[in-house]
This record gives C-alpha cells, structure tokens and sequence, in this order.
C-alpha cells in the first residue's frame, strides 16, 4: 500500500539525528557564546577604564588640581580631587560569567597622580614623569590577562 | 452508502511544509532579537568611542584657548630669550603652533628697605642697590621660585637675561646666567625685575618639584615661563597611532617636557587670518576595530574646526 505521510518511526529517527547534531554542537555554540561574553564585558570595562583615566586628565587640566589615584579594591578605582565631590570613581562591570580584576604593575611604592595632563608618580620630595604604569584586567583568581590599559604621554591607551 | 474515512497513518507533506514555515517565522523572530541586542551593543560601543574622543577633543581646544591667551609677557621680561620676538609670540605654520610667554608678577624696586634682606651678597648690598618696594611680595613660601631680571639700565649692548632663584625669604641670588650686574642708581629702575607666577596646580602638591627628565639636574617648581609647541606626531611604533601633541620648554630648567592631547588622528592644520586663528583636527573615533567583531566594522572619522580671535 501507499504511504501518503511518515510514519512515526521515520519521524523519531529524524529527531534521534537532530538531537545527536546538537548534542555535538551545543557544547561548540555555548563555548563560543561565552567567548563573545567575555569579550564584550572586557571590551566594556577598557573602554569604560579609558573614560575614567581621560575625565581625570581632562579635569587635570581644566580646574588646575591634582587627581590622586588609587586602587580601592581589586575591582574599583578613585581618582580623587580638591573635594569629595570632585572624586571620580570606577567599577569593573561583570559578565553573566565573566569575573574581572585589576592589578597595577610596576606594584605602586608611592602614589599617581595627573597634574596638569601629566601622569606623575610621587618620589620623597619631589615628583617624577610615571611612563611605565600598566593597569592589567585579568580573569578574577587566574593570571590570564585579558586586557591592559597603559599612559604614554600621560594619554591613557587600551589592548585588549 | 456514507464512504467510511480511513485512519491517516503518518504526517502529510502539507502538513511538515506548514510546520517548517512556522519555524521558519519563529528562527526570524529569534534572530531579530540577536538583531536588535547586537545594534545596542555597536551603539553603546561607538557612543564610548566618541565620548572620548569628544573629552580629548575640548580637554585639547581648552588647552590651546589658554595658550593663546598667555602668549607674550609682562614688562618685556622675555624679549631677551634666545629666537623670542616680542611682536611674533604666538607664531603658526602648516601643522605647527609655537606659543611664548612668561606671566610674570611685577615689582617695583626702590632704594629703601635694605635691613630686610640682611643676608643678600655684599657685593649688591650697598646704598645702589635696589629692593622690591613691597617685601611681602617675596614671602618665605616662594623657596625656589624663580624671577626674571632684565637689566634695562645698562645699554643695549651689554644688557643681559638674568634668572634668578630666591632660595629663601632673604632673595639670597643663587643663579643667573649672563652678565651678573644688578641695579645701580644710573637710571630710574621701575618694572625690570618680575616674580614668575606658578602654576595653580602646584598649590595642591605636598612637594613642589617635580622631574621632568631623568637626567635632568633641577627640578621644574611650576614657573609658568614656557615655550609650547603643539604640533602632530607621527607614530614611533607600529602599535602607535598619529597623535597631537604640546612640547613645553622651560627656559629656567633649561629641560622640557611633552604630553600627548589626542591619538588617532588624521590630520591636524592651523591657520592665521588678520583677524582669527584657525585650529582644524581630523580624527579617527577609536575602538571601533578591537575584539571580536574586527572583521566586520568600519572606522569612522570626525573633523572639528575652531576660531580664535585675535586680541589687540
């Protein structure tokens, strides 16, 4: 006789075969997700890194004070003015997964600071031109760098 | 007789091709919404991009509005520095401006006052010599700053730049360059000794020097004497982009330093007309070509354009 349709069996075969193709791809498609998620909050906290070293630059210059900066944990930063309400703060977004951290190399001996557009580190008695300060964004509890945000000049520069 | 109807055994053809348009619907809508989440996401990327871009661009206009507008000196206190024309302070070339100036605080010297400087050099310490008329102008604080003394009274020929550093409250004279002859009587001195001002910003700093250089053997104490050339800077490294930057001289160190107002940028021009300058920038918004989606964006660019106006 003439089928006019599939049977049922034909129909738990196909899906038998769908399920095995995204049993194989699912574990590629979910690594692949996370990548893009991790690379999307790392992209947002450079960026957002970048804005907070150009405010307190910019703000260096335009009120003719100095910003101090420092690390309050491991995941925020202060640069702080004349005043409390001249501090301009910074947090490190986090990813559905993804945990960040940040870590300063040289490790800080004496304090930043911008003064009039220059990044300077404090010495005993004086003040000096800081040109190798790196802020690294890890990976919260491992060594993997994911991003760097480095002064030239005392203009602030990401990697990522 | 009614027909008897015959229990269907299997999907029909009809019935799959309704159920795959249904999904396909249904992928569209999903894929729509990944859409509309991807064009935020290139939004919010592009709008950090230009945010700050935009900071660079007023911090950099800010920065060159001030220059302008300091540029010569009081009291002709630097008409003596080396290539300095008191008539060309602010000079602009293709892609180059080059600013000059020295604020200085004038004082008014008098013959009077000598008991309270007991410890200036005996060699200047007699009835010829002059004292700024307002001693309070000079308190213990300004250790280490700097003034300018130009010796007018002599003739032409033989007058001469001093700097000179106040080490203490008692204007002790501890460096100069030049012909070392101070004030004398010979003619009416008035306006040729200027304290340099000092920079606001030092006021907040718990020490009041700072390194300019590693080699350098004096420390800059913020005496806002300056040649400043702004001009674009061709990248050194690969991983570099062009950038705008100001190189500042100060002539009492003898050192400099220079910072970087903006990267990414395409062009920098200025330009004079007899009334305005003209600063023109064209710049790339940075960021767009990082991570992941480096294959698949554009790069754009921006040009800003502005006016100053020329004082009398």
């Amino acid at each position: 006789m003439k089928k006019n349709g599939f049977t049922l069996i034909e129909i738990l075969i196909s899906l038998a075969i769908i399920a095995a193709i995204a049993g194989i791809s699912i574990p590629a498609i979910y690594n692949n997700v996370m990548k893009i998620e991790q690379a999307s909050t790392v992209e947002s906290a450079m960026n957002g890194l970048r804005q907070f070293f150009a405010d307190a630059r910019s703000k260096s210059i335009s009120k003719e004070n100095k910003y101090e900066f420092s690390k309050e944990s491991d995941t925020s930063l202060k640069f702080t003015g004349s005043t409390a309400t001249d501090t301009i703060y910074y947090n490190l977004p986090e990813g559905v997964r993804t945990k960040l951290e940040l870590d300063i190399t040289p490790e800080a001996t004496f304090s930043y600071l911008y003064l009039l557009g220059m990044f300077l580190e404090e010495k005993i008695n004086y003040y000096e031109i800081e040109d190798n300060f790196r802020l690294l964004v890890k990976v919260s509890d491992t060594t993997t760098v994911l991003g760097t945000l480095t002064i030239n000049q005392g203009l602030p520069t990401v990697e990522f | 007789m009614r027909k008897k109807l015959k229990r269907r055994v299997a999907t029909t053809l009809i019935e799959l091709i309704v159920v795959l348009v249904m999904m396909g619907f249904f992928i569209m809508m999903v894929f729509n919404m990944f859409n509309v989440t991807y064009d935020a996401y290139n939004f919010n990327r592009e709008l950090a991009a230009k945010t700050y871009a935009q900071a660079n661009v007023d911090n950099f206009f800010e920065m060159l509005e001030k220059e302008l507008m300091y540029a010569g000196s009081m009291g002709k206190v630097i008409k003596k520095l080396d290539g300095f024309d008191p008539n060309k302070s602010i000079n602009i070339e293709e892609s180059t401006i080059t600013v000059q100036y020295a604020l200085a605080e004038q004082i008014i010297l008098t013959k009077k006052d000598k008991d309270k400087y007991p410890n200036i050099e005996s060699t200047y310490s007699t009835e010829t010599t002059f004292f700024p008329l307002y001693p309070a102008n000079i308190p213990g604080s300004l250790t280490n700053r700097w003034v300018l003394t130009y010796d007018d009274i002599q003739t032409t020929q033989v007058a001469s730049l001093l700097f000179t550093e106040i080490s203490t409250s008692t204007v002790t004279i501890k460096n100069a360059s030049g012909t070392f002859i101070m004030f004398t009587t010979s003619s009416t001195p008035a306006t040729y000794v200027s304290l340099l001002l000092r920079e606001k910003a030092y006021d907040s700093l718990s020490s009041t020097q700072i390194l300019l250089q590693p080699t350098d053997t004096e420390k800059w104490a913020g005496e806002m004497i300056y040649k400043s050339t702004i001009a674009k800077k061709a990248p050194s490294t690969s991983n570099e982009s062009t950038k705008l930057t100001v190189k500042k001289t100060i002539p009492t160190i003898g050192s400099e330093y220079e910072i970087a107002l903006m990267d990414n940028i395409i062009d920098f021009k200025a330009t004079e007309t007899s009334d305005l300058y003209v600063a023109t920038i064209s710049y790339l918004v940075p960021g767009i070509y990082q991570g992941f989606l480096k294959n698949n964006t554009k790069e754009a660019s921006l040009t800003v354009s502005r006016k100053f106006l020329k004082t009398q």
